[in-house]
Order: structure tokens, then sequence, then C-alpha cells
């Protein structure tokens, strides 16, 4: 999974099937990680209701479509997660980093 | 899944057999924000619309399968891997990047994280 934000949406109607009522957000990743695509972007979809702007956990990969609620849909991403915090490297006694 | 731009179409004069009767279009995916473009001088918000501005584009460009009749000048929306081939065209063709849906309309806002 990796954290993003969400930057925008995308609308379609000509599309498979199965993707129908699905809502697609265009998300930024924050940190590197290892797409097999030279971008700097991904479209995952949105179960979760994330709005612009909003921090993200992006699940890549077959779990994204399990979670979709439909195994037949043709995605490979989907938002799992709107993050309130991130905590990175040793934190404090009262949780603060 | 990532965003691109139809810049073309492949034909093969002579191809493998499981690669007859597929479309396969050129597709340079969209880069939001170019690494030279990062002290802010670039436009931070674009709006994909039929008539509307150019988008940047990345400097890479692949080959995608197509099945829904994506046109030169289009946006599409393209997922990778085996399993979504499977889903989309079949298991029979022998490709891991497919268009799922074709662009409307997409609007995009760089400009919440303070830049």
């Amino acid at each position: 999974m990796i954290l993003g934000q969400v930057v925008g949406t995308v609308w379609a109607t000509r599309k498979n099937p199965n993707l129908e009522r699905l809502k697609l957000a265009i998300v930024r990743p924050h940190f590197w990680y290892n797409p097999p695509h030279d971008v700097d972007h991904l479209v995952a979809v949105d179960q979760v209701g994330a709005e612009r702007g909003q921090d993200v956990l992006v699940c890549v990969g077959q779990p994204g479509r399990w979670m979709a609620g439909t195994s037949a849909a043709p995605i490979e991403a989907s938002i799992m997660a709107i993050v309130d915090r991130v905590v990175m490297g040793p934190s404090t006694e009262d949780g603060t980093p | 899944m990532i965003l691109g731009k139809v810049v073309g179409a492949v034909w093969g004069g002579k191809e493998t057999n499981s690669l007859e009767n597929s479309k396969l279009l050129q597709v340079q995916p969209v880069r939001l924000k170019a690494p030279a473009a990062a002290d802010g001088s670039s436009p931070l918000e674009w709006t994909i619309s039929a008539n509307g501005p150019a988008v940047p584009l990345g400097s890479t460009m692949k080959v995608v399968m197509d099945t829904l009749g994506a046109g030169v000048g289009e946006y599409v929306l393209i997922a990778h891997g085996s399993r979504v081939r499977d889903l989309t065209v079949g298991p029979e063709y022998p490709t891991k990047e497919v268009v799922i849906a074709i662009v409307d309309s997409a609007w995009i806002d760089l400009g919440m994280d303070g830049g």
C-alpha cells in the first residue's frame, strides 16, 4: 500500500461495464514507489469518499480489486482509508513525533 | 491505473496469431508535474476535456490494447497486469496493458499541498 494525496477526479462514460458506479480519483503518491509505469500519478477506485486534498492509503495490485466489491472490475488500485495522521520515526511518550 | 493520451495506432503486418483481431494504440502517459518545473513555474491545475488545453505528458510511450474504440487525441485510463487483461480482452491475448475507460473529463489540482 502507498500513501498519497487525492488531487483530482476522472469521469468516463465509455468504459468497461464492470467499472459502472465506481468513483475514480487521481492520487499523487507522497513517496517514491515502484509502479510499472514512469508516471507521477495513479488513478484509484474510491470507496471511502475521499475528497480532493485529503491524504489516503491506496492499495495497489490484486487486493485493490477484491476490495472494490466486485472481483470482475478490471482495476488494480483502490483507496482503502483516509489518513488522519502519520507518525514517522521514533515517537515520544505522548505519541507525538 | 494511469491516465494517458492516445497519440497513434499500431498495426502489425505480420503478427502472432493471438494478436490478430486486436487493436493496439500508442499511448503517452500523463505526467502531472515535470521535475524541471517543480519551482512552481508550471500550472498546478488542469482540466481534461474534449476541447481543453493540453495536459503535460511524460517522455515514455506505451503500446496498449483497446476494445473500447479510443481515437487519437483522446485521453484514456489504462490498467496494468495479467488479471486485468483476463477480465477485459481475455486471457488469450499477449498484453499487460489495457484501455479500461475513455476519459470524458478530469480535474486535477496540485495546489493543495503548498506547491
